[in-house]
């Protein structure tokens, strides 16, 4: 027994180490250990009033390229609006999605695997699987929700693919993030039957349930086509710089539910 | 005369602010500058060792919980504080350990080249195993080097400027 006692004492540093190391270990391997914990209340609160004070700072500093992507929103909508005006019919899809503003907290783009979180939740109503765009792009999907934050995990991580399609062709693929560019993605299985060119627009498709269609993501910037592959590999150059974002729309389907009982009644069936 | 703890202390608070709020901001070469590694650089030597990882443990966590990483800083600050030791005497090798307690001794009365070694081997330890969990793909190996390559080259001349204002020969 006190053999036992003074190993455990010469070697205290060692197993302290151990232990910390499988600690930080179960960390990485459930990534969602800020919702789980209390830890995440006491760091969400530090991460807002911290951030809150540089943001005032970086709210200045923004402030010429938010009036400018704001001016070129404004033509956007203004557009639509002159088309609505002539054809009615043409909205009556975007009726089933409702959008709501909030502030991106903190984002990343240095990892292979980016989250970002921003400031609404539950009590506003912020429910899973809902869609984080803005006016020239898809932004991410949300994955966790508290009451007053949520997590969402942005397109810049090499995990998730979303459903999209070139506009002029309607041909679709699965956009993907090959993890070294924050401003080039990889569009794959696109047959090779489509005509595909440079500087064709990506928007996204209409097979899922998060975004609505036909959100701009951004334009071909190169297409590949291997010797053995019936398949284009196409990078598409985005629109929006993620880099540089401070504020998103929150995009949420009303018929998600409906949508995926049917779903799921489909595959049983 | 101030203890060690309150400089440990000291040096927590402010290089934890200055890299989540200016660093974590600031992109050169597609890639975030990170001097948050100075902490562990400069971290003395004859201080005990469970409290010394235990420290970097929260250091990792707190630098962790602000940029959304999930643990893999604290995983890969906790190795690279385990091979310390074996780097300084590697990189410092003709210096007497228990003589010389202080790590600021070490880098002022040395050579470029030794401090480069010390700092560069430490850096890069740590960047490749933090690429290499946070990827963790044998498949996109080329990411890991690469992604480690240029952030770690990014960090050692950065981190060079810092310790050339801090730490220098007072010849007056």
């Amino acid at each position: 027994m006190q053999s036992f006692i003074n190993f455990f004492i010469e070697k205290i540093d060692k197993i302290v180490f151990l232990i910390l190391l499988i600690i930080s270990f179960s960390f990485i391997i459930n990534r969602n250990f800020f919702q789980n914990s209390k830890f995440n209340f006491f760091t969400n609160n530090i991460i807002t009033s911290i951030n809150n004070q540089t943001k005032q700072i970086n709210y200045y500093l923004n402030l010429k390229t938010d009036n400018t992507r704001l001016i070129s929103e404004n033509l956007v909508l203004k557009m639509q609006l002159s088309s609505v005006t002539k054809d009615s019919n043409s909205n009556f899809k975007s009726g089933n999605y409702n959008y709501n503003v909030a502030d991106i907290i903190s984002n990343s783009i240095k990892y292979s695997r980016n989250y970002l979180i921003i400031n609404k939740g539950s009590n506003d109503s912020v429910k899973l699987d809902d869609g984080l765009v803005t006016s020239s792009g898809i932004i991410g999907i949300i994955s966790k929700v508290s009451p007053k934050y949520s997590t969402a995990i942005s397109i810049l991580n090499s995990d998730i693919k979303i459903n999209s399609k070139i506009k002029r062709t309607n041909h679709f693929g699965s956009l993907q993030w090959n993890g070294k560019d924050h401003k080039i993605m990889t569009l794959y299985d696109v047959p090779k039957s489509a005509n595909i060119k440079i500087n064709d627009s990506v928007v996204s498709g209409g097979m899922s349930f998060v975004f609505q269609e036909g959100i701009p993501i951004g334009k071909v910037k190169s297409i590949e086509l291997r010797e053995d592959s019936n398949y284009y590999v196409i990078n598409v150059e985005l629109f929006e710089d993620l880099s540089s974002l401070s504020s998103v729309y929150i995009t949420s389907n009303h018929n998600k539910n409906e949508l995926e009982n049917l779903k799921i009644d489909n595959e049983i069936n | 005369m101030r203890s060690i703890s309150s400089i440990v202390f000291f040096r927590f608070i402010i290089i934890f602010l200055a890299q989540i709020i200016v660093f974590n901001n600031i992109l050169i070469f597609g890639v975030s500058a990170d001097i948050y590694i100075v902490f562990l650089l400069i971290f003395p030597q004859n201080i005990n060792k469970s409290l010394y990882y235990f420290l970097i443990f929260l250091y990792g966590i707190f630098l962790d919980s602000f940029s959304n990483s999930f643990g893999i800083i604290t995983f890969s600050l906790l190795i690279s504080a385990y091979l310390r030791p074996y780097i300084l005497d590697f990189s410092f090798g003709n210096f007497d350990m228990r003589k010389v307690g202080k790590v600021r001794d070490y880098l002022i009365n040395t050579t470029i080249y030794q401090k480069l070694t010390y700092i560069s081997l430490v850096i890069f330890s740590h960047n490749f195993i933090l690429y290499s969990i946070e990827i963790f793909s044998i498949y996109k190996l080329d990411l890991v080097f690469r992604n480690a390559t240029i952030s770690s080259l990014v960090s050692i001349t950065l981190i060079l400027i810092f310790m050339s204002l801090f730490y220098y020969k007072n010849e007056r």
